[in-house]
């Protein structure tokens, strides 16, 4: 039993098992060594700063609410 | 800790990076962990383990982020046009004073509302998407000048290269077959107010259910189901307001959004010895949120509709609704305030659609209003979705847009709570089924 790389293929020959290094995504990779958390999203907020603030998102008020800030509810134009 | 949020809804656990905007979900062991609570210590190593992996990766910072210094553009987004100052219903819990927000029951004129949108476009800058809400009292009391501000900002808009979304808040009453072709041939987006059950809704908005009902299901059917919001109000009198969402799905909404009253007076008022009672209610209809959503006819819940990877930036985040400075409301004489809640409210009036906006100094106020200099924000794990919450209710309820109100928090805190349970689960299960 050895591990060979064929086309970004980790492959485990002899076994069932088969890793596909190229399309787990490095997170999931750290979830196997996560034994108690599991992750849903990644986000990235803190990076829009440097690319947001275009304005042509909706107003939070005007949707439906009209009593309460719903930023969050929104979605991002771009 | 600002900077993560652990915490249980729908019978799980998860753990929320604020400045990331990122969800995980863990077990009970790691949240009594991050909640200071012992755990067995045969646990402890991997638990710890697991909280390292997310700090190497970026996570759970422990030091506040730094203040984001936002350089932004004095223009126009969007308008609350109050189009009539009078309303053929008398709502109990009404803040506009069941219509002329304590001044004269009055119309908009046609000129008013053509100045504000000459004004809107005139004064947006680069921004292309911009929004007017027909809103009052009640806007169908003034048809004739909807009609003619709508065709008016779809004459001139393109003259600006912008393009005008409308919206319409109507209490129903008068919502003929004529003016329900007329929204939907113009694509104008409505908000439907409905408070759930009959008694409830006639409590509070007096006998206007069987009136009303018919109406919206009409309009809608007639829109192909899309483009809506059935919007209602849950008071003192219906802390099981579940059971008015439960009722408004079986008419065959399914564009829902149900809101706390805002009032410090009247014996429907919401108190902090509420809080337990509506917070175990969200519990409630997030179950049910998710038992239809995860069937074949699911149904929309405003509060708990949240994006995880495709929400708002941070400099919006940041700065809120842009009420006071990106977003006026106009008065039915053409007054600006900074929304349609401070109408009224004197000291807060900022210019007129004639003249423009004239007191400058409480524009920039307003817009320098970020969540950082609101009493407590930049140390709560929500301030990203309510981006220091409403500067009216705050001002109302304490004297100052700077001092947010406790219990509208409390519920803003319970409602992510759920939206970002019920945004765990279900893409989990959409992963499963892929």
């Amino acid at each position: 039993m050895h591990f060979g790389v064929h086309d970004h293929q980790l492959t485990l020959e002899g076994d069932c098992c088969i890793l596909f290094i190229s399309i787990v995504k490095l997170n999931d990779w750290r979830n196997v060594h996560m034994k108690f958390v599991k992750t849903i999203s990644q986000g990235k907020l803190n990076e829009t700063v440097k690319t947001g603030g275009c304005g042509e998102c909706k107003n939070s008020c005007q949707s439906a609410c009209k009593t309460s800030c719903t930023v969050g509810n929104q979605v991002c134009q771009k | 800790m600002s900077n993560w949020h652990s915490f249980q809804a729908l019978g799980r656990f998860f753990l929320f990076d604020v400045l990331s905007n990122s969800l995980f979900e863990i077990n009970e062991t790691v949240h009594q962990y991050l909640q200071g609570q012992p755990i067995a210590e045969e646990y402890r190593k991997d638990v710890e383990a697991d909280l390292d992996e997310l700090r190497q990766m970026g996570y759970l910072k422990e030091e506040p982020e730094a203040e984001v210094e936002l350089e932004r553009d004095a223009t126009l987004k969007a308008l609350c046009l109050h189009i009539s100052h009078d309303c053929n219903l008398r709502c109990r819990y009404c803040f506009a004073g069941t219509g002329p927000f304590g001044g004269a029951r009055e119309q908009m004129s046609f000129e008013v509302g053509k100045a504000a949108i000459d004004m809107l476009l005139a004064q947006s800058g680069n921004r292309r998407q911009l929004e007017v809400d027909f809103f009052g009292g009640e806007p169908l009391l003034n048809w004739d000048v909807v009609k003619q501000v709508v065709e008016y900002g779809e004459k001139t808009a393109p003259q600006y290269g912008k393009d005008i979304h409308f919206t319409l808040t109507t209490n129903g009453v008068a919502l003929s077959p004529e003016i329900r072709e007329y929204l939907n041939q113009k694509q104008i987006a409505v908000v439907l107010s409905l408070d759930g059950r009959p008694e409830v809704n006639d409590r509070m908005r007096g006998a206007c259910y069987e009136r009303i009902v018919p109406n919206y299901l009409a309009l809608i059917k007639e829109r192909g189901n899309q483009n809506y919001y059935v919007r209602g109000t849950f008071t003192k009198h219906n802390l099981d307001f579940t059971e008015d969402v439960k009722h408004m799905y079986s008419l065959g909404f399914r564009e829902l959004s149900v809101e706390p009253v805002v009032s410090d007076e009247g014996d429907y008022r919401l108190t902090e010895a509420d809080l337990a009672r509506i917070k175990a209610e969200y519990d409630r209809l997030a179950e049910y949120y998710l038992e239809k959503r995860l069937g074949d006819d699911p149904f929309t819940f405003f509060h708990f509709e949240v994006s995880l990877d495709h929400g708002p930036c941070l400099p919006k985040r940041l700065t809120g609704c842009g009420a006071g400075f990106d977003y006026f409301a106009v008065t039915p004489s053409g007054e600006l305030y900074p929304c349609h809640q401070f109408v009224g409210r004197t000291a807060f009036k900022m210019g007129n659609v004639f003249e423009g906006i004239q007191n400058e100094a409480l524009r920039q106020e307003f817009g320098s209003a970020t969540l950082y200099k609101k009493e407590g924000c930049a140390q709560c794990w929500s301030r990203f979705y309510c981006s220091g919450g409403c500067h009216a209710n705050a001002e109302a309820l304490n004297g100052s847009i700077y001092k947010p109100d406790h219990l509208g928090c409390e519920l803003q805190r319970k409602r992510l709570e759920c939206a970002l349970a019920l945004k765990g689960i279900l893409m989990q299960d959409a992963e499963a089924n892929k």
